[in-house]
């Protein structure tokens, strides 16, 4: 069943499009991320799901209603805000309650849903305090807890996690995530954070200035990246990306630029044959840290790299190389010892290595798969 | 594949004004009575009191119309020729003198700390009453026989002065004003000068500067701004001086302290010639709309 | 050739930085001295009229003209006040006063808040024209203003009125400036986040923005307050009976044309001075800040 529906939705700023012609169906009881950099309009679309933004041109259903011009109280949707916008002057239970004494409920009733939700959420304690007197994660829960208690269609978002400190991020993204399926709820969850799309989402759309790029699984969207954007927003570290020239030899298909002749591996070119696109030419070559290695003693070496300098971070070892003159990232198992100026030899994982066209597309991507959702400019 | 609106744009238009209108609606009735109060009160006087300026009469009968008769007369009129040439002096004599000493009270007062509240509670009260009473007040400071300023000037050893009477009674009523505006004024510079970075003060003094210099070459650019700003303000309050002239002269002596509102009022509502106090008005405007926006432009030219 | 130790000077040397330091912290003593004497004096200056009034007002009006001044009256005479309370409308335009400047002050409050927050928060059309639009008649002196004013309330059978008094009054577009700023400071998520709760528009106004910005509203009634207790020309031209004139014109009507009563006048100015002394030594604060935001347009 189809929870939230946008068609061709647009938002536009004077001459901007902060919104492009977004096109996007969300299930019931999914956990949908709208993942991207700021300003790609992933805020812009959940104000307007909310009825904060009005839309410029397109249409939005909700459970099958078109809310255009429905005012938000009229949407059945709640909203979890970035800087949680509690009411200052209210305390906890006040907060949490005021929809619900706004539809005009019997206070008896209205102070026993409070006291249910405050028992899910752990706010017992804190019901009769100012949001001024509460931490940063207690201000958190309440703003949950304000949503909650309406009982909306869907839940909307907005980089909650953002204002909390490290640690106690890590700790509510599963607690929410928990939530999601006790609550059985649909969620459509906005963040820039990467790791947090990766973990939380059911599937995620990655937009860019307003477009949507990707729309899928995370792991799908990792792994088979469309363009040159998803591929470098996620993962970290981002994906190593270098230009160069794809020809055919009779040997076989070569990479080259001006630091790196490579040939590539008979399977992959087996791969490159079978496209419909003629993939010769400018083209990006891209690799993910974690997919390449160090070659084993014995085995030929894809190319050669210096290494620069190491980070370790504990699980692994972050290496980056110089090649040419470029730089690479390698990843790597924590206690290999290298030394700065080494030159070390490199294999690629050919099934996990990336080819993008001039435009960007990744040559590989199933346009029909992988880009169901997405409109195409 | 693209999804199709389901809607045609026909549709969507209607829905939309409809929705907007509702929303639009709210906003204008916030905004409904303090539009019809201006509308009336301010918007219509300001068209009303042109067209008074081509009437006679209007206050105790009907108003008839005399085309540029007003206009004409206060243009060839030596009392209203005094009264803006009085007006002028006036705003001569109390706006630097009120201007210099709350200027250098508002230092001084930046220096102290203990029984600085005190002070400035002291300072600014006479900014509290109204004008009216602080005439009154000034009427026993200035009083011949038993006024504190005679007081003085006999202890000094000279006959008593009458401060209000002829070439002394203008800038009397400037000290009147001055005395009472200067709470005001100190508050305000005060205000300005504790806004002022502290770095730039250390950095003068490790250049050497004493407290001259750093006024000169640190302060008073600075202020600049704030200056301009009061300036203007205070020009534009102090061209409608009337109430202590209304209270301690009415005019005199020989119109020495006749303002222009003041010969508005005389003429409207004693000499039952409202067009001319209308004509007056009207010119009274036009002169204050136009420092207004030399406020207006001054202030955005700064920022 | 013995070098001095570096930690020990000769007490020549001793000497002189010792009298260079007594002297840089007398002058500055000095100065400090000579800022409280001028600001003492400033502070005398500023009070003296009120408290030779104060002394004033208990004495009698044949007794006023005495030299060298009583400064306290002994025995203190009450008649100037008893007389002013009693056989003159005083307490009745004390009355007026207060319901004018209280009514002014609320009504203001309520539609300046309103405006301010349709200015700071709402969309809708012709919205910044409307905000010029405003912005112009700040630059129309009510003074330019009276006579037309004059002849509309006059028109509208309000003349000698409450009303007549309290509608012009109302037309000041200081107020929503200063309220427009004030609420443009509060986060917009707070509205938002009524909106989705169900708020209607005037229940965000109401429940929300209003609790929020209670200091600017002191500032703004307070200022408002002190302007309607403290004008004249318009209660002057407007109102023409005993009954319903303020204490401003009130006051002034104390001072005959040849004759006057300056005990009354005294009495007069302390008992309209007294509620305002009062407010203000609590509120101070609020007093200055009220007077620079009305000053302070932007």
């Amino acid at each position: 069943m189809t929870q939230v529906e946008l068609v061709e939705v647009v938002k536009r700023y004077k001459e901007v499009l902060a919104v492009d012609h977004v096109s996007l169906t969300i299930h019931d009881q999914e956990f949908l991320v709208l993942l991207g950099p700021s300003g790609c309009g992933k805020s812009t679309i959940l104000r307007m799901i909310a009825g904060l933004e009005p839309i410029s041109s397109g249409e939005i259903y909700i459970e099958g209603q078109l809310v255009n011009y429905k005012a938000p109280k009229e949407r059945n949707v709640a909203m979890v805000f970035q800087n949680y916008a509690l009411y200052p002057h209210m305390m906890v239970q006040e907060n949490i309650g005021f929809s619900l004494k706004l539809a005009g409920q019997a206070r008896a009733s209205v102070s026993d849903k409070v006291a249910e939700v405050a028992r899910a959420l752990q706010l017992e304690a804190l019901l009769r305090r100012l949001p001024g007197q509460l931490s940063g994660g207690q201000r958190q829960r309440v703003a949950l807890g304000r949503a909650i208690i309406r009982n909306p269609s869907v839940f909307l978002m907005d980089e909650p996690l953002s204002n909390l400190d490290a640690a106690l991020r890590v700790q509510t993204r599963s607690e929410l995530l928990k939530l999601h399926e006790r609550l059985q709820a649909t969620v459509v969850y906005v963040t820039h954070d990467q790791v947090e799309a990766m973990t939380m989402g059911h599937r995620i759309v990655v937009m860019n200035r307003g477009i949507i790029q990707q729309v899928g699984p995370p792991q799908d969207v990792y792994d088979m990246p469309v363009n040159l954007f998803v591929a470098g927003f996620l993962g970290s570290p981002s994906i190593n990306l270098f230009k160069g020239r794809l020809e055919r030899h009779d040997q076989g298909w070569l990479f080259s630029n001006s630091w790196l002749r490579l040939l590539l591996a008979e399977e992959f070119g087996a791969r490159l044959a079978a496209l419909d696109q003629d993939p010769r030419g400018e083209v990006t070559l891209g690799i993910r840290p974690e997919d390449l290695g160090l070659a084993a003693s014995g085995v030929e070496a894809d190319f050669y790299g210096e290494v620069h300098f190491l980070e370790p971070v504990g699980s692994d070892k972050y290496v980056s190389l110089r090649v040419g003159e470029e730089e690479l990232m390698l990843r790597t198992a924590p206690r290999l010892t290298l030394q700065k100026g080494q030159q070390i030899g490199l294999t690629l994982a050919w099934s996990r290595l990336h080819l993008f066209d001039a435009a960007g597309r990744n040559l590989f991507a199933d346009s029909r798969a992988a880009v169901a959702e997405v409109a195409s400019r | 594949m693209q999804s199709a609106r389901r809607l045609s744009e026909a549709e969507h238009e209607r829905l939309r004004r409809r929705y907007n209108w509702h929303r639009y609606r709210t906003a204008y009735l916030f905004l409904l009575p303090n539009l019809i109060l201006f509308a009336l009160f301010l918007v219509l006087p300001f068209f009303w009191v042109l067209y008074l300026s081509f009437h006679e009469g209007g206050i105790l009968g009907a108003p008839r119309f005399v085309g540029l008769k007003n206009w004409s007369f206060i243009l060839g009129d030596k009392i209203a020729r005094q009264t803006v040439l009085n007006t002028l002096l006036y705003m001569l004599l109390a706006i630097p003198s009120v201007f210099l000493i709350s200027l250098g009270l508002a230092l001084l007062l930046k220096r102290i700390v203990r029984g600085s509240a005190t002070i400035r509670a002291a300072i600014y009260f006479p900014t509290l009453s109204p004008i009216v009473l602080a005439a009154l007040l000034w009427i026993f400071v200035i009083h011949p026989d038993f006024g504190i300023l005679n007081f003085f000037v006999r202890a000094l050893g000279f006959a008593p002065i009458n401060w209000l009477g002829t070439g002394t009674a203008l800038p009397t009523i400037a000290m009147l004003e001055v005395w009472r505006g200067i709470g005001f004024w100190t508050m305000l510079f005060l205000a300005a000068l504790l806004s002022l970075p502290q770095e730039l003060y250390d950095a003068a003094m490790i250049d050497g500067a004493g407290p001259w210099a750093q006024f000169r070459h640190v302060t008073l650019p600075l202020l600049r701004p704030t200056l301009i700003f009061a300036f203007i303000m205070a020009t534009i309050w102090n061209f409608q001086l009337f109430d202590s002239v209304y209270i301690l002269t009415d005019g005199g002596p020989q119109y020495q302290t006749a303002t222009v509102v003041w010969y508005i009022y005389k003429n409207t509502f004693q000499f039952d010639k409202p067009g001319v106090g209308a004509a007056m008005s009207f010119l009274m405007l036009l002169i204050i709309m136009i420092m207004s926006l030399v406020q207006l432009a001054a202030l955005r030219g700064r920022r | 050739m013995a070098v001095p130790h570096p930690q020990v000077r000769p007490a020549s040397v001793r000497l002189e930085i010792e009298q260079a330091e007594r002297r840089s912290r007398r002058r500055r003593a000095l100065r400090l001295v000579l800022s409280y004497a001028l600001l003492l004096l400033a502070c005398a200056v500023a009070i003296f009229p009120f408290f030779y009034i104060l002394s004033l007002s208990f004495k009698q009006s044949t007794a006023l003209v005495t030299y060298p001044p009583q400064w306290i009256p002994n025995p203190p005479y009450y008649g100037n006040y008893t007389t002013l309370l009693f056989e003159k409308p005083f307490l009745r335009w004390g009355l007026n006063t207060l319901i004018v400047a209280g009514s002014v002050t609320l009504i203001k409050l309520l539609i300046d808040t309103m405006a301010g927050y349709a200015f700071a928060k709402l969309e809708f059309p012709f919205k910044e024209q409307l905000f010029l639009f405003i912005l112009a008649t700040m630059m129309i002196p009510f003074a330019a203003t009276l006579i037309p004013t004059f002849l509309i309330v006059r028109e509208l059978k309000l003349q000698n009125s409450y009303l007549g008094l309290i509608l012009p009054a109302l037309a000041s577009p200081i107020g929503i400036f200063m309220m427009r700023q004030f609420i443009e400071s509060l986060p917009t998520d707070l509205e938002n986040a009524a909106r989705m709760d169900g708020c209607s528009e005037f229940a965000i106004y109401w429940r929300i923005i209003l609790p929020l910005i209670q200091p600017a509203l002191v500032v703004l009634g307070i200022f408002t307050f002190m302007t309607q207790w403290t004008a004249f020309v318009w209660p002057l031209v407007i109102t023409n009976t005993d009954e319903m004139r303020v204490l401003t014109v009130g006051l002034a009507s104390l001072k005959g044309q040849w004759v006057t009563d300056w005990g009354l006048v005294a009495a007069g100015s302390v008992l309209i001075m007294l509620p305002i002394t009062i407010l203000f030594i609590f509120f101070q604060r609020y007093f200055i800040a009220a007077s620079l935001a009305g000053a302070i347009k932007e």
